[in-house]
């Protein structure tokens, strides 16, 4: 009954989410890597989103005729996941400008390069 | 006070470990002076150890503490809960917050010299009280959203000590926790779906009839990655050993004693509170019983070959950490004891060996182990420190140490498990062999080669101050003993190491006399275990 | 922390407390008065007075001390019975003596450092006597692993490269062994047991199957490698870096013996005889034992250096000690604590003499020794009587210790273990014999050393004193066996009809 819908939302959210860890992975630029772990965030907003879905529900406003509401708490659960990965993100964009400014690159394989030799 | 006046206070502590912070980190950016912002940090900082040793105190006679945030009752509220568990997590916290803020106060004007403090300062008290959250929350969300904000204010704190190397850590410490933390909040996603709550208290009996759907399978596996990362258990350890070993030296003693543990203790809550460790679950601790062995060799193999001291002990922490996993898989009433009690062992323990060497750089700026010879005559209480701390790390007896090894070991072989038993014991000589490798820099070098150890130290200290290199030459003199007759001024200050040796004292006395504290641990494993 | 008292008499409490803590309470001291050396050394070489008087005051009477708990049921807590007093009265005995001495060469020397050398020294001193009172397990390994640490910077005390490496070596097997091996042993017995205490025949009979009674004794005697038994004995020749007095230290009056009395005490008091003799589990300890002392003596018989060989002379020794303790009797346990004090009495004086040789010619080398008695008659005199000790002549103690020892092999039946020992003395003569027959015997050789002729250069006084009791002390021992046997007689448990077997012979086993 519901299990391809979920089925279907599940395997978006996991695409999405293997989207981000490869770019974490495979891209040396560390802004880029910043977007993949967006990415990834986001991925698991979607899936909380969707899982506040109620079959035929409405929106969670109290109004006369309406039966079923979709789950509210997903959504307000998110919003503040949203401002915690915010705020991450930001300091990474932070760190990536002192990086950049400090190591005169964002290339994460040239930086690591230069701590080895330092080791 | 009256008794129902004093319960009634009682009552606010949980909300109020972690509003107090919360407040004294926005009070920390309004003021003018450092030292003030300091004088605030402290303050809270204080507040908080006594009403978590309140905490600790009172929930010791089985009392449960329950309050529910701005009135809504559970489990529709958020609601905070305090058990022994939350307790003993927040006595370590307030002991480990307070000793690093007071230590902090000399450590950031030297290292952060020429900053403004008054928001390190702030985002160490939102560290406290997002790790505070954690530990008075019985809602799962909650959970993840104080995780979240000591967390990132962690990360920032890594990344103030703003060199190069300590920016990069800072990155990648905040790259690897973000997803981790991605990871976690999408098992809190599966564990909702299925339960359709997020308090801890009311989520254990519904997901009972669930256990062993796809759901909750899934459930388990991200939570159990993403607390994994969050609590740096070998290989997912990548991002420790630089995060601790280039931030400010008061941040890594924070940090070292505070963060994997509230990761652990987390992962501890959902395993045995939510998820049916001993039958449903047992498939992550079983990962953690072959990881956990494979943390404390590697951990403690490369802690070996470091030459950054405070390297050494980030690697250090990865092999203790270990330990504490090990202790945790084992799912039985001595193992949990076992690792509940290394938990605040260790942190006590590594605490005081970071700011030991935080001492060091204050004085020599920086902390290779080139650093640290001739250090018995320059500064031998730091050097008495260090030690202190190397041979609990090794485990000898009268140390605290020797307490958690004398209990995992036992527990280990009580399971009839003879492997991890030979591996916590050589695990304890890789950490004599690190260990010593400290002892003999600091009171072994510096006799004959006194002259070319003076020089290095003086050179290192040379790119960072200036008027610091007499020490060197002067400890090489052959100096009689510990040299008692080297200037004052070459050892660190009296605040720095009177908050190091508090916490070794604490140590001892554990050593010594542990049974309050495994008693208390033994009471929480039974209540976990149910 | 509250001292507990367990039993009325307080004055035997407080005897025992100021004999372990006097020590300790030196070290102190000497640390404080670090700039008075005057005041430093006079209290070194009186306070050590302090523990044997203690000791004698107390003179076996029942006494208990409780300190702490460390893990339920067990913490730190002292109690005197026979085999431990008789290493506490090896100890006490041995500490003037070599404070004497240890002053003596320091200053002889030149040496530096000396402050922390008797701190350490007397630290060490301490955690011996703490470690011949203990009164359970735990107790014991505490002071075994801290009798490692204080000796360390005393092994290390020249900081020359080949000193921090030998340093390093001994840290590594001893603390590597007693970590990996007596640790696990003893939790493997906290857990069969419930305990740890020392208890007069044993707490594992019946706890523990007999199959597993072999492994924990392997555990133990290895764990314990400051006993030195082969393949573990490897530290002992390295130490010989360490000054003299240290060597002393390590080989006649803590370290080793630590070892040796660690494994005797488990033995009597954890496992118990009974246990052991019906599990056949002290067999494989004979042969190992037996296989050290003669291979560790063939070892010394090709040493060319004085030190190295009577440490390989020790580690020979040592193997008598255990040899008697694996043989389960009576007078074998007899014959192995009188050669405890034996050894200890005797190998003292031997070291305390190559110091005095090296201190006064600088020589070292066993071919050097050529005409050396006629140079110092007193120092090499004394020599001769204590390697008269180690071969076990009369009216020596050695002669008694080994021969309660071939005693009791003779009651344990089979002829392996008295050929050993008789091939073991007969080696010991043929390694010390040279030494002596080149010292009085062999003149000076004329080449190089012609402007050296054969003038008397005797050690000082004071190390001749600190000779000199010791080798009395052996020869007062032989004739104080009786005092001794009826001491341990009372100890460790035997079943009644071993103690009757046994009677037939002198004093030996009867109670």
């Amino acid at each position: 009954m519901e299990s391809l819908l979920q089925a279907y939302h599940h395997l978006a959210v996991v695409f999405l989410m293997m989207t981000g860890f490869y770019i974490m992975v495979a891209y040396d630029n560390l802004v880029k890597k910043l977007i993949g772990l967006n990415l990834v965030q986001v991925s698991v907003f979607i899936f909380f989103i969707l899982m506040g879905k109620v079959g035929g529900g409405s929106a969670p406003i109290l109004a006369p005729g309406i039966e079923a509401y979709a789950n509210p708490l997903p959504h307000v659960l998110i919003l503040t996941a949203i401002v915690v990965g915010i705020a991450a993100t930001a300091l990474g964009l932070a760190l990536a400008i002192r990086i950049s400014r400090a190591c005169g690159s964002l290339d994460d394989r040239l930086i690591a390069h230069l701590e080895r030799d330092e080791d | 006070m009256s008794a129902t006046a004093a319960d009634a206070l009682l009552a606010q502590l949980p909300i109020l470990l972690v509003v107090a912070p919360l407040l004294g980190a926005a009070l920390c950016l309004l003021v003018r002076d450092a030292r003030l912002a300091w004088g605030l940090a402290v303050a809270v900082s204080a507040a908080a150890l006594v009403f978590s040793a309140t905490l600790f105190a009172r929930t010791g006679g089985g009392l449960v503490l329950e309050y529910a945030v701005g009135g809504w009752q559970p489990p529709w509220g958020i609601a905070y809960k305090v058990a022994p568990v939350n307790a003993l997590l927040a006595l370590v916290l307030g002991a480990v917050f307070l000793a690093g803020v007071v230590y902090a106060g000399r450590s950031f004007r030297r290292e952060l010299r020429g900053r403004r403090l008054q928001p390190v300062y702030s985002a160490l008290l939102i560290c406290q009280s997002g790790f505070f959250g954690v530990a008075m929350t019985d809602d799962l969300f909650n959970i993840f959203v104080f995780l979240e904000m000591a967390s990132i204010a962690g990360y920032a704190l890594v990344a103030s000590a703003r060199t190069p190397r300590a920016l990069t850590a800072a990155y990648r410490y905040l790259l690897m926790g973000s997803t981790g933390a991605a990871l976690f909040l999408l098992g809190i996603g599966y564990l909702y779906l299925v339960t359709g709550t997020l308090n801890l208290s009311d989520m254990a009996p519904r997901l009972q009839p669930a256990l062993g759907s796809p759901a909750v399978v899934a459930a388990l596996g991200f939570i159990g990655a993403g607390l994994l990362l969050k609590a740096a258990l070998f290989p997912l350890h990548l991002w420790l050993p630089n995060a601790y070993g280039y931030a400010p030296s008061a941040i890594a003693a924070v940090l070292a004693g505070t963060s994997t543990k509230v990761a652990l203790y987390i992962l501890i809550r959902l395993l045995f509170g939510v998820f049916d460790a001993a039958s449903f679950a047992a498939a992550l601790p079983d990962v953690m019983m072959v990881l956990a062995p494979a943390a404390i060799v590697a951990g403690s193999g490369l802690a070996i070959f470091q030459r950054q001291v405070k390297r050494m002990m980030a690697y250090s922490s990865v092999a203790q950490i270990g330990y504490i996993a090990l202790g945790v898989a084992l799912v039985t009433q001595a193992g949990l004891t076992a690792g509940l009690v290394h938990l605040f062992n260790h942190a006590i323990i590594k605490v005081s060996l970071f700011m030991a060497l935080g001492c060091v750089v204050y004085r020599a700026g920086d902390c290779r182990l080139s650093d640290l010879a001739g250090l018995s005559s320059r500064m031998p209480w730091t050097a008495a420190a260090i030690v202190a701390g190397a041979v609990s790390l090794v485990g000898l007896p009268l140390t605290s140490g020797f307490v958690s090894k004398w209990y995992l070991v036992s527990a280990v072989l009580e399971a009839n498990l003879w492997l991890p038993a030979f591996v916590i014991l050589a695990g304890s000589l890789m950490s004599a062999a690190y260990g010593w490798r400290l002892v003999e820099a600091a009171y072994f070098r510096g006799g004959e080669s006194a002259g070319g150890a003076g020089g290095v130290s003086g050179a290192g200290g040379g790119s960072g101050e200036g008027g610091q290199s007499p020490v060197g030459g002067e400890g090489g003199a052959a100096a009689e003993d510990n040299g008692g007759g080297n200037g004052k001024s070459a050892e660190a200050p009296p605040v720095m190491l009177l908050t190091t040796w508090a916490l070794i004292a604490l140590n001892f006395f554990v050593g010594v006399n542990p049974s309050w504290l495994t008693s208390a641990c033994r009471g929480i494993a039974a209540t976990l275990l149910g | 922390m509250s001292i507990r008292i367990m039993t009325a008499m307080m004055t035997n409490e407080m005897l025992l407390m100021a004999c372990i803590a006097s020590p300790f309470a030196l070290a102190a001291l000497t640390a404080l008065f670090h700039r008075a050396p005057v005041l430093r050394d006079a209290l070194n070489l009186l306070m050590p007075f302090a523990a044997p008087a203690a000791l004698l005051l107390l003179a076996g009477g029942p006494a208990s001390l409780q300190l702490t708990q460390i893990v339920p049921g067990a913490g730190i807590a002292f109690t005197p019975e026979p085999v431990g007093l008789v290493f506490a009265g090896l100890v006490c005995l041995l500490w003037p003596v070599s404070m004497l001495y240890s002053l003596a060469y320091l200053y002889q020397n030149r040496a530096v450092r000396m402050t922390s050398f008797l701190v350490y020294y007397n630290l060490s001193i301490g955690c011996a006597l703490a470690l011949a009172f203990a009164g359970n397990l735990l107790t014991l390994f505490v002071f075994y692993e801290a009798l490692t640490f204080c000796t360390y910077p005393l092994v290390t005390h020249d900081r020359s490269r080949e000193a921090l490496a030998a340093g390093r070596f001994y840290l590594a097997v001893l603390v590597g062994s007693s970590t990996l091996l007596l640790l696990a042993a003893m939790v493997w017995i906290y857990l069969a047991a419930g305990t740890l205490d020392f208890v007069p025949g044993g707490i594992l009979d019946g706890r523990i199957g007999d199959e597993q009674v072999k492994w924990l004794l392997l555990l133990v005697v290895f764990g314990a490698s400051k006993a030195a038994v082969m393949p573990l004995h490897g530290w002992l020749p390295r130490a010989m870096v360490a000054p003299v007095p240290v060597s002393a230290l390590l080989h006649a009056v803590a370290v080793v013996k630590a070892g040796v009395f660690a494994i005797v005490k488990i033995i009597l008091y954890i496992f118990g005889v009974d246990l052991l003799a019906d599990a056949g589990a002290g067999d494989w300890l004979v042969y190992i034992a037996s296989f050290t002392i003669i291979a560790a003596a063939v070892v010394a018989l090709r040493q060319t250096s004085l030190k190295k060989m009577l440490a390989w002379s020790t580690v020979s020794q040592l193997s008598y000690i255990l040899l008697g303790a694996a043989l389960l009797k009576p007078a074998a346990l007899l014959g192995a604590v009188l050669h405890l004090l034996a050894h200890g009495f005797g190998k003292i004086t031997l070291f305390f003499a190559a110091g005095a040789i090296q201190t006064k010619s600088g020589k070292t080398r066993l071919d050097e020794m050529r005409g050396i008695g006629r140079a110092m008659p007193w120092t090499m005199g004394l020599f001769t009587v204590a390697a008269l000790v180690i071969v076990g002549l009369p009216p020596l103690a050695g002669f008694s210790s080994k021969w309660f020892l071939l005693e009791g092999s003779a009651a344990a039946g089979g002829h392996l273990p008295a050929a050993v020992l008789l091939a073991g003395s007969v080696l010991s003569a043929a390694y010390l014999a040279p030494v002596i027959y080149r010292a009085f015997f062999v003149a000076e050789a004329p080449a190089a050393d012609v402007r050296r002729p054969a003038e008397r250069r005797e050690a000082p006084t004071a190390m001749l004193i600190a000779m000199l009791l010791p080798a009395l002390m052996c020869a007062a021992l032989f004739f104080a066996v009786d005092a001794v046997a009826g001491f341990t007689a009372a100890a460790p448990g035997f079943s009644a009809e071993d103690a009757v077997g046994d009677a037939g012979g002198d004093a030996g086993g009867a109670p």
